[in-house]
């Protein structure tokens, strides 16, 4: 059997159906191509989270992109968008409402993560509950009971209830997390930042000497923690800001010697 | 295919006089032992070379990875199936690092006051130690990403927060090779130490005390008593002519009692004291003093550049001098093999009265020659030591003990080969076969 493709039947369409449809391929087509480069960026950008989490927003982010695309490729050919957005915006909302909680605990993870009021191995309480903190991850932390319970505590808890860290020396622990670009040099910013905290030695607790951990660690960036105790409660939120601005000024060094 | 990570801090391979570059990568068949480098002679790699060569020998690894510090040698060599990798850090930031490093050491070696560690671990030199340990983690992870280890196998006191730093879920095994004392440790440093510590999964000591003194400061893991080991193949008795050829060389006389020492120059060695032990030892015997020995990788010139052997040598000639014994003490420096063991087997006895030793190999080296031995309580070893059985035990500072066990030994020649002979059963516990059954038993419950 041979097929016959005419191409005269073209010349039955009028060109400016031609011309639109072109143009809705292209928008698909490059609406394809921008979900891929997005979800490698966010990829990278979020490897430092769990894979869970990172699956999701990059699911989340995915869906809009081509429902953005989808639309406006749609409104190239002259559909009528009005009843398509109103379902759209309801289904967005809807989605808002029921990742609510994910991203309460996210919010609350982030807040905490910029001032740590406690650590892995503190004894806390929030609400009734009371316990080590054996786990802190983006969307709950874990506390281990007396009865050898595990208590999972939402984040978001920590934003609206008050916790109360029971570890006797958990006012002098500090722990102030950092994220370096990845092009940094990070054992030079570990020594900068360790002679500055050992210059500031008189208000930091001579029984335990500055540590950097390194959390995480992805192709675009490091996260750490540096710890340490400080001697004089008064002086907590001095030393936190001065340390902080510190860490700026060694990374803007670095960053200016690089270039 | 099974791959083991082994650190330590000094190299296996001392290149002499290298000139070519640094970050090539070069193959140990295209040189020379002895001309164009020599194989480390420090305690560590003398353990660690052969336990890797016996690892994969024996299949449980198909390669070795080692990286430690090297200056003046090229990046990456490779010997066979194990692989170095040489760590080069900046002139200043390596003077630092030996300081602090040297600090470290005098403290665990109780040659430095509590007080004198907290102001140094809180100056600003630790920060370069830290960025040396800091770049050797780093350069391990780096290497574990394309190579993905089976284990990591740290050495020595000086890499100990480097398991902290790796962060890796992969075991991780430390050996303490120095003495460990809990009750030394100053309450300011117990915290980072036991921090330190407990990154890894399991830790290897040389004695029974160190073990229980690492329990008591509060690590978890697991934790392992294994004698540090040597190959008795290497210690035999030397031909007549080199044994000539020792005895001309030091101006040994036929009837001369000859007391050895075989130990880097150093503080804790204590040599001094056994010039002055030789004093009133010479009131009863013709004795003779010679000492075996030069700097470490850290305490000579070729290595990290530090002076510490030259003031030992020059505290140690000049007492000789001051008591009139300038003829009877030898220092010979380091000896090649041949003329190490020509030392042991003309020597009439053995004394190592260091302040403090982490174990002390050489008095198994002095055993495997039968001869007697006198050991300071101070040293690891000392628990192998029956009194009176297999040896004798000293306090280190006492020069009339020292001396009148000597005179004992020197004087009673039934007594001093029947020491010599037990000492020779006990010495078999330290063998390489020995250690490396015991080391291979400890890595293999981790893979």
């Amino acid at each position: 059997m041979k097929i016959f493709l005419d191409l005269n039947v073209f010349q039955y369409i009028p060109l400016d159906i031609i011309y639109k449809l072109i143009i809705f391929f292209v928008i698909i087509v490059a609406t394809w191509l921008i979900v891929i480069i997005i979800d490698k960026i966010l990829k990278q950008l979020l490897s430092g989270t769990f894979p869970a989490v990172s699956a999701s927003i990059r699911r989340v982010v995915g869906i809009f992109i081509w429902i953005l695309g989808s639309l406006i490729a749609l409104s190239q050919v002259g559909l009528n968008l009005e009843i398509l957005l109103l379902v759209v915006a309801l289904a967005g909302i809807g989605a808002i409402m029921s990742m609510r909680h994910v991203l309460e605990n996210l919010v609350g993870k982030y807040f905490s993560d910029a001032y740590i009021p406690f650590n892995r191995g503190d004894i806390i309480r929030v609400g009734n509950y009371e316990g080590e903190v054996i786990e802190i991850n983006p969307i709950a932390t874990i506390l281990l009971n007396e009865k050898g319970e595990m208590i999972s505590i939402p984040n978001s808890i920590f934003m609206k209830e008050i916790s109360v860290n029971l570890s006797p020396t958990a006012w002098k622990k500090v722990t102030i997390p950092i994220v370096l670009s990845s092009d940094i040099n990070f054992a030079e910013f570990e020594n900068l930042l360790m002679k500055y905290m050992f210059k500031i030695k008189h208000f930091l607790d001579e029984h335990f000497q500055p540590i950097i951990n390194i959390k995480s660690k992805s192709p675009t960036s490091i996260e750490a923690l540096l710890i340490f105790m400080i001697n004089d409660k008064n002086k907590k939120d001095l030393i936190v800001n001065q340390v902080n601005t510190k860490i700026s000024e060694i990374i803007d060094t670095l960053k200016k010697k690089k270039k | 295919m099974k791959r083991i990570l082994v650190n330590t801090q000094s190299p296996p391979i001392r290149f002499i006089n290298y000139k070519g570059p640094s970050s090539i990568k070069v193959d140990l068949n295209f040189f020379s032992e002895g001309i164009d480098y020599t194989i480390s002679t420090g305690g560590v790699v003398r353990m660690v070379l052969p336990l890797l060569e016996s690892l994969i020998n024996r299949n449980y690894f198909d390669e070795a990875y080692w990286v430690s510090l090297n200056v003046n040698a090229p990046e990456l060599v490779s010997m066979g199936k194990i692989f170095l990798n040489h760590i080069m850090i900046p002139e200043p930031i390596l003077k630092n690092y030996s300081f602090i490093k040297e600090e470290l050491w005098k403290f665990f070696h109780k040659l430095e006051k509590k007080e004198k560690i907290i102001e140094n671990i809180w100056r600003e030199e630790f920060a370069d130690f830290v960025y040396y340990n800091r770049i050797v983690a780093e350069r391990i992870l780096e290497l574990d990403k394309k190579l993905d280890f089976d284990i990591f196998y740290i050495h020595d006191f000086q890499q100990l927060n480097i398991g902290n730093m790796l962060g890796s879920l992969k075991p991780k095994l430390f050996r303490w090779h120095i003495p460990f004392y809990e009750e030394m440790l100053p309450s300011e440093w117990r915290t980072n130490l036991s921090i330190y510590l407990n990154s890894y999964d399991g830790i290897i000591v040389s004695t029974r005390d160190y073990l229980k003194n690492l329990k008591n400061l509060g690590y978890n893991g697991k934790c392992f008593v294994s004698y540090p080991y040597i190959d008795p193949k290497i210690y035999k008795n030397p031909e007549e002519v080199i044994l000539r050829e020792f005895c001309s060389k030091y101006n040994i006389k036929k009837d001369e009692k000859i007391i050895l020492c075989v130990a880097r120059l150093d503080y804790a060695k204590n040599q001094p004291i056994l010039v002055r032990a030789l004093k009133e030892i010479r009131k009863s015997v013709d004795a003779k003093l010679i000492f075996v020995g030069d700097g470490s990788f850290s305490s000579s010139r070729q290595g990290l550049g530090l002076s510490k052997a030259d003031v030992v040598r020059n505290t140690i000639i000049e007492l000789a001098n001051e008591l009139g014994l300038k003829e009877k003490v030898v220092i010979t420096g380091y000896l090649d093999q041949k003329m190490l063991n020509a030392a042991y087997s003309r020597a009439d006895l053995f004394i190592l009265p260091s302040i403090l030793e982490g174990f002390g190999l050489v008095v198994v080296e002095a055993w495997l020659f039968k001869r007697p031995v006198i050991v300071s309580k101070s040293a690891g070893i000392s628990e192998l030591i029956k009194e009176g059985e297999n040896g004798y035990i000293i306090n280190p500072y006492d020069y009339n003990e020292i001396a009148e066990k000597a005179i004992d030994l020197l004087t009673n020649e039934e007594k001093a080969r029947r020491l010599g002979e037990e000492g020779y059963k006990t010495a078999q516990l330290c063998t390489i076969e020995e250690g490396l059954k015991k080391e291979i038993e400890i890595i293999s419950s981790f893979l």
